[in-house]
């Protein structure tokens, strides 16, 4: 009983951080807050992950997300000039009714959302590691060397945009 | 060793190209520069005309990975559209390169790239192989769009590409988490099997299907979803534009029938309403905005939207079976065909930045490059449906199929449009052989590898518009996987 | 159980939401691609959700996850350069001009 109240009290708080904090990443005008809030849901979602007995997928998260891209995308905001309007979108003029169609839209899928059941009895004991682990190199060994292939294009790529002339 | 060959020998295209790719960087570093420009576009036909013949002799149809890589005939048959589209897309590009400065080594490399992940896809029997082929396919499109780094017309539509591909990205992904919360798998036959036990009556079917839907209906250009193709096609270097108006289009056609098709089961029939609403409306918009055009190169990207609705007519009409199927492969083949040929023709003329020519630019062009202006009135004559074209066989074997599926008044938005289109089409060839060049027109520039590619290609237009039999039986059987 | 699995796909379609809703309205480049990343997390979200508490065989959501660090990773890196290399060309025309030959 005790236990159950405690992983309520921690859903309800990382759901909290997580949608205040994106809440935040959209409507703040300070793009370096907004990358941290960014950086902050990251971290409520990788508390999810532990919550559900996910802890490989939490490590991952805080490495990848809360490390690696929260990096770039502060590395992206101190190199570019804080301009809004600078690549004016052709949505982007119609903000107000956007949201008003997002709004009720978001509210129905998350209402859907809610009527999924578990099906499970109990959350599998011992961590996800071990499926993890068979399952990439068994069955998704092909996904996996083509990752590999769009790493190496995601190099190249980023390295022709942005090298200095020479 | 000999168990290691037999692995990996059914993904033998796939190798051959990634070793291309990785042999024209290396290429590139060590060879001085001008050698270097002659001999990569060599490097990289030979490559991809290797993996396009030994394919098939080399990789045997069957399933691969415990079942998570399928040869199939719809693979072979995407496999030789990829490869093709490829070799084409590499023969046309190496003058214009060097003109602008593009970096031509990372340009056939990031083809090569793109192409490996277009081939994924037809190969892959499950969400996440697409999802990952998908992904390997676009961003490699992204960085060629914004290859002409100095140009802020291609930053601009490699920023906009990439910012709604990203989007459209999302909004797949999250749909397919939602397929695979349905029925617990990533595979296509499992989603296929709950998806039809559940029906249309529950509403996480819907949201799943209407994610997926929009996130491919971005990927293919169709309409509502269409809003980057004009300022991203028009942006882009012109052979890049020429390859990307072609294979991720071919791409999304080919994810579109492994989920939304094969992956559906006996849904898809109710979900062909949605495809066929999606049609119409594609189709008529692409058509009515590449009226007033007067930018040929902005006029095709329209015009390339209106085609991707034509295709789609084919898709709702999966309910007829294989004719349908067939009838999406044929005209993702012809569409690749002509619709690049025509993007290649822009490369004759030698304008500033990454602009196209305009309808003025291209008064009496028949008189200054006449083999140009007639491989660019095949394609147009071609894109617009007019016989012995494959572009009036493609949209022949559309039109049956739609009907049998009872979408009659699909037939007539079809036929309604192909007349509308030749307004715009034919009055290219009208500005290119009744007008007299006058003022001050862009020169001229006719490298002999442009040439002989389009000459190829318009000749394959031409014949397959006349004998389009054993292409048409090929489709028939490459549906065959598809819709049984 | 504590939490149901309802309550977990709730929050992550309130996050994609909330990430649609941004890609929509900023007009900041590198803000829409926080947007969209937080799109991705919802998804592996769900993903992850799914994988522990559907009951099914396999922990195939969690593997699918681990492939959308990838996409996501790559996608940011190409993102980023595409973002710097259009800044690095400072415009000397307003932009909003290049969209008057829009039609």
């Amino acid at each position: 009983m005790s236990y159950d109240l405690v992983g309520v009290i921690l859903f309800a708080v990382l759901a909290i951080g997580i949608v205040g904090a994106g809440i935040g990443v959209v409507l703040l005008d300070r793009i370096t807050a907004s990358a941290l809030l960014m950086a902050f849901t990251f971290l409520n979602v990788a508390g999810m992950f532990v919550l559900l007995g996910a802890e490989t997928i939490a490590a991952f998260q805080v490495l990848i997300y809360v490390g690696a891209i929260t990096v770039l995308i502060l590395y992206g905001v101190m190199f570019t000039p804080q301009r809004e309007r600078a690549y004016a979108l052709f949505f982007q003029t119609q903000w107000p009714w956007a949201a008003l169609v997002v709004a009720p839209l978001g509210i129905g899928v998350a209402l859907v959302g809610l009527s999924f059941r578990d099906r499970a009895t109990a959350v599998p004991a011992g961590g996800d590691l071990d499926a993890l682990a068979t399952s990439i190199f068994r069955d998704f060994a092909f996904p996996f060397e083509v990752a590999s292939v769009l790493l190496l294009a995601a190099m190249i790529g980023a390295i022709v945009l942005v090298r200095r002339d020479d | 060793m000999n168990e290691l060959l037999q692995t990996i020998s059914p993904l033998f295209p796939e190798l051959v190209v990634a070793v291309t790719a990785s042999a024209v960087i290396v290429v590139d570093a060590s060879l001085p520069r001008e050698r270097a420009s002659a001999a990569l576009p060599v490097l990289t036909v030979v490559g991809l005309l290797v993996a396009l013949v030994g394919g098939p002799a080399v990789s045997a149809q069957g399933t691969y990975f415990g079942g998570y890589v399928r040869v199939d005939e719809f693979a072979v048959f995407f496999r030789t559209v990829f490869l093709l589209l490829a070799i084409f897309a590499t023969m046309v590009a190496p003058a214009y390169l060097d003109r602008k400065r593009v970096p031509a080594a990372e340009y056939y490399a990031t083809v090569l790239f793109s192409t490996i992940g277009a081939m994924t896809i037809a190969l892959s029997t499950d969400l996440i192989t697409l999802f990952v082929g998908l992904e390997l396919m676009t961003i490699p499109v992204y960085v060629l769009a914004g290859m002409q780094r100095h140009d802020r017309f291609s930053n601009e539509a490699a920023l906009k590409y990439f910012l709604l591909g990203a989007f459209s990205s999302a909004l797949l992904v999250y749909g397919f988490a939602w397929l695979f919360g349905l029925s617990g798998s990533t595979r296509y036959a499992d989603i296929a099997r709950t998806v039809a036990s559940t029906g249309m009556s529950d509403a996480a079917t819907i949201v799943a299907l209407g994610l997926v839907t929009a996130g491919l209906g971005f990927k293919a250009a169709a309409v509502p979803f269409h809003q980057w193709t004009p300022d991203a096609y028009e942006g882009a270097p012109t052979p890049a534009t020429a390859f990307m108006s072609v294979a991720p289009k071919a791409a999304a056609f080919a994810a579109i029938l492994r989920v939304l098709v094969s992956g559906m089961g006996p849904l898809a029939a109710d979900w062909a309403t949605v495809f066929a609403l999606l049609a119409a409306v594609t189709m008529s918009v692409g058509n009515v905005v590449a009226l007033v055009q007067t930018n040929t190169k902005r006029m095709l990207a329209y015009s390339s939207i209106a085609h991707t609705g034509y295709v789609l007519a084919a898709v709702a009409a999966t309910g007829a079976g294989a004719p349908a199927g067939a009838a999406v492969l044929f005209y993702v083949f012809a569409y690749g065909l002509m619709n690049l040929g025509a993007f290649a023709c822009l490369l004759y003329l030698d304008i500033e930045g990454t602009r196209g020519a305009t309808l003025d630019e291209l008064d009496g062009f028949a008189r200054r490059e006449p083999l140009g202006a007639l491989a660019f009135a095949v394609f147009l004559v071609s894109l617009t449906g007019i016989p012995p074209t494959i572009g009036f066989v493609a949209k022949f074997f559309v039109i049956q199929p739609v009907l049998d599926a009872g979408f009659t008044w699909l037939a007539v938005v079809l036929a309604f449009n192909a007349v509308l289109a030749a307004f715009y089409y034919l009055r290219v060839v009208v500005h290119m052989y009744m007008y007299e060049p006058e003022g001050a027109l862009p020169p001229v520039v006719s490298p002999r590898l442009l040439s002989f590619s389009l000459a190829l290609s318009a000749a394959a237009v031409v014949v397959l518009g006349i004998l389009p039999d054993s292409l048409y039986a090929w489709a028939l059987a490459a549906a065959g996987p598809i819709l049984p | 159980m504590a939490v149901p699995l309802g309550a977990f796909i709730a929050v992550s379609a309130v996050l994609f939401s909330i990430g649609i809703a941004g890609v929509l309205v900023r007009r900041n480049a590198v803000v829409i691609l926080m947007c969209v990343e937080l799109m991705l997390n919802a998804a592996n979200l769900a993903l992850v959700a799914f994988s522990r508490r559907g009951g099914f065989p396999d922990e195939r959501g969690s593997v699918f996850v681990v492939f959308v660090f990838v996409v996501a990773a790559s996608e940011v890196a190409v993102g980023l350069a595409i973002v710097l290399s259009a800044y690095r060309n400072r415009p000397t025309v307003d932009v909003d001009e290049i969209h008057a030959m829009k039609g």
